[in-house]
């Protein structure tokens, strides 16, 4: 009997996180090596999401493959497909009109709001207990999210998979009065948003179990490809928007938010300033979007059979979650050749086996929140 | 025993099942025990916690504050063992299929399946991707599917009403498919290859520089890597690397060719810590072999999968059973 309790006490055991475990933001599974309550060895499972879009892509048409990227990271969807029409433009140097340019900005610094907000929302999740319950947090920032999902759904005519990229443009113009409702959902945002700030920062719970917790160094995470937020937080100021321009992103004022010690705090500092900044382009575009057409080719309605010359060629955005790269090989026919889709979430969770260990197994949920993945990324 | 009805008092809809009969001092009530448990049944139904992809982000709406769940009573509980309901919502793959099989089995009687969303349905655009099975109902029976990619919230709260009138009419037929206890495991056969003269642009090297090319070049400040990937020309099976400078903005592409038939090239684990998964991956769907990795096995898929998917001579539909029909089997069964 004695033996076994100082078994217990001294021994290793493991412990099996996920695949469902309402924690682990989508199917992911944590073998987690324990002694005590701290973790000392973590080996991370992932691919039960894989859906082989690569694959997939070799048998499709470049005209109908926009709508299938969006699939890959559910929370911004129009992050995947702007990287893809982005390789596809760059490979077959087909030109955009400034007004798509602009519209695309539109929609993907919108989804960037609703992806950080569902991942605030999460967040308090995770944090469960140090929140009132958690759930308040979820709740808010649902409500929030459902004000811009309205605005998509006026916009695109879904809510988030808004099919708005097509090679060439944009498929959806703005409509007469969106502009005010637009400034109307803005103002309401960064009312909200500044309470929930004050809201968190003022609590010495969530600061406890946020600060200090999951330190990434820079050099860790320049190492192991981290990128967004992530990086961000631990002061690397790399933001594909700003230091390899997509999209005329050069023509808007935005800063980039970086942190100072790469904890979860800091990583939740930036993507809350990160809303703040995007709201702040989201102004802008509205402010100056060009008068002209929305698309350089014919609008699709079926596959136009576009044949891009021989290559390769690589376009990256930066998603809510980091780069998010498309590498695309023509042989000069209607399909791809090969498509490789470069997932931030990807390299993102493949720190967890280097800043989980020596943690509380209660903090192993808080990083892996703070890290945001979200697995339609990461398996692709 | 038996407390007096107050007249004013909002009804709970058990006038709908049964009769009440007053009598002085002691009101009796009589129904089934059959349509009163239903009722019960179908006024808390408990889902399962569980998302798989994107039609979870709109189950979790539906939840959350705009839509409310809880107003048809529906809570979601985190444990298998506490729910009677499961809502599959997203795209099941061969990996998670056996999983999902264990989570209903560990479920108490009675139990409802929700397949919500096209992925759950038939797997959507993906049904024909070998990792991929071409909906739920293959491995688990479901009761009510919701239509939509993904179903809107409104679709959700539909599929929950419906399921509700079903346990209420004790109408339930879940489906589950059978065809797959006849698929047996397809020869793969390898298409013919054509040789393509697709350009192979960038700066190529040898396998055996690589250790030393990264080395120098992680010296020179490249110490961010994007990616590592490869590329099937049929004749030639090619690696990709990109490594960047964050602090010059600057970036490096190599690559090298490797023989298909035994690809072999040194890992880069040594100087890059993120080429341990990058590497898996392209040894999972490509299947080259990186010397001096230290733990080289698959990552996307499961660990006995056969064959690399991404390889140019692997069919996109092969099946792998028991939850993975042909691709002939699948529009069978769909004719029926
Ligand atoms: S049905 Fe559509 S939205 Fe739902 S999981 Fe499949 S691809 Fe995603």
């Amino acid at each position: 009997m004695e033996e076994r309790v100082i078994e217990r006490e001294f021994g290793e055991f493991a412990l099996n996180m996920g695949p469902q475990h309402p924690s682990t933001h989508g199917v992911f599974r944590l073998e987690l090596h324990l002694r005590g309550e701290t973790v000392v060895k973590v080996i991370p499972h992932i691919g039960y999401l894989h859906r082989g879009v690569e694959k997939l892509s070799e048998t499709l048409d470049y005209d109908i493959l926009p709508p299938v990227y969006e699939r890959d990271d559910y929370l911004s969807p129009t992050a995947n497909s702007l990287a893809f029409v982005l390789a596809v433009e760059k490979l077959a140097g087909i030109e955009v009109p400034k007004r798509a340019s602009y519209l695309r900005v539109l929609v993907a610094e919108l989804q960037r709001v609703t992806s950080h907000l569902v991942w605030l929302g999460t967040f308090g999740l995770d944090l469960g207990g140090a929140l009132g319950g958690g759930s308040t947090l979820f709740l808010y920032c649902f409500r929030e999210r459902e004000k811009i999902l309205d605005l998509l759904e006026a916009l695109t005519g879904t809510r988030f998979h808004t099919n708005m990229n097509q090679i060439g443009g944009v498929r959806y113009d703005v409509y007469a009065s969106f502009d005010g409702d637009l400034s109307q959902t803005i103002g309401y945002l960064k009312k909200r948003i500044s309470e929930y700030k004050d809201m968190l920062e003022n609590n010495p719970v969530f600061l406890k179990r946020t600060k200090g917790v999951g330190v990434v160094r820079p050099e860790l995470a320049k190492e192991v490809g981290a990128s967004g937020p992530v990086l961000r937080g631990s002061g690397v100021a790399y933001d594909i928007r700003k230091n390899k321009p997509y999209s005329d992103y050069t023509e808007f004022e935005f800063r980039i938010p970086v942190g100072r010690n790469g904890d979860a705090y800091d990583r939740y500092r930036v993507r809350l300033e990160e809303m703040f900044e995007s709201l702040s382009i989201i102004h802008q575009v509205m402010e100056g979007l060009p008068e002209g057409p929305i698309h350089s080719r014919k609008p699709v309605k079926i596959a136009l059979l576009l044949k891009p010359p021989k290559g390769e060629a690589y376009a990256a955005v930066e998603s809510p979650r980091g780069e998010l790269g498309v590498f695309i090989v023509s042989d000069g026919s209607s399909k791809p050749y090969r498509v490789k889709v470069r997932s931030p979430s990807f390299s993102n969770i493949a720190l967890i086996p280097y800043i989980l260990p020596g943690h509380l197994i209660a903090d192993a949920v808080a990083i892996l929140g703070s890290l945001d993945p979200v697995f339609g990324d990461v398996d692709r | 025993m038996g407390t007096s009805v107050d007249e004013k008092k909002p009804r709970l809809g058990l006038e709908t099942l049964g009769e009440l009969i007053r009598l002085p001092g002691l009101n009796v009530f009589l129904t089934s025990t059959k349509e009163l448990f239903s009722w019960a049944e179908k006024s808390s139904l408990w889902p399962l916690s569980f998302g798989l992809a994107c039609c979870a982000i709109e189950m979790m709406a539906t939840f959350a504050s705009r839509f409310d769940l809880d107003r048809f009573g529906v809570i979601a509980r985190a444990s298998p063992r506490q729910s009677d309901l499961m809502i599959i919502a997203g795209t099941v793959t061969i990996k998670m299929a056996e999983r999902i099989k264990k989570l209903y089995n560990q479920m108490p009687f009675p139990k409802w399946v929700i397949a919500a969303g096209s992925c759950a349905i038939s797997g959507d655009h993906y049904r024909h991707i070998y990792s991929v099975v071409p909906g739920v109902d293959w491995v688990i029976p479901v009761d009510v599917y919701v239509s939509g990619c993904p179903p809107t919230p409104e679709a959700f709260m539909e599929g929950i009403i419906r399921l509700q009138r079903i346990i209420t009419e004790g109408k339930t037929k879940p489906h589950l498919n059978t065809a797959y206890n006849k698929i047996e495991q397809e020869t793969l056969k390898a298409k013919p290859q054509k040789t393509l003269d697709i350009p192979k642009t960038g700066t190529y090297i040898l396998p055996g520089e690589v250790p030393a090319f990264a080395r120098d070049l992680r010296e020179r400040g490249f110490d961010f890597l994007t990616y590592i990937t490869a590329v099937d020309y049929v004749d030639t099976l090619d690696v990709a690397y990109n490594v960047r400078s964050l602090e010059n903005n600057e970036e490096q592409t190599w690559k090298v060719s490797l023989e298909p038939s035994n690809p072999i090239v040194p890992s880069i684990t040594s100087m890059y810590k993120g080429a341990e998964w990058h590497e898996r991956e392209a040894y999972d769907l490509f299947g080259i072999d990186f010397t001096g990795h230290p733990d080289l096995r698959r990552i996307l898929l499961p660990d006995d999968w056969q064959g690399y998917p991404l390889k140019k001579s692997y069919l996109m539909d092969t099946p792998k059973p028991p939850y993975r029909p042909s691709r002939k089997e699948y529009e069978a069964w769909k004719k029926e």
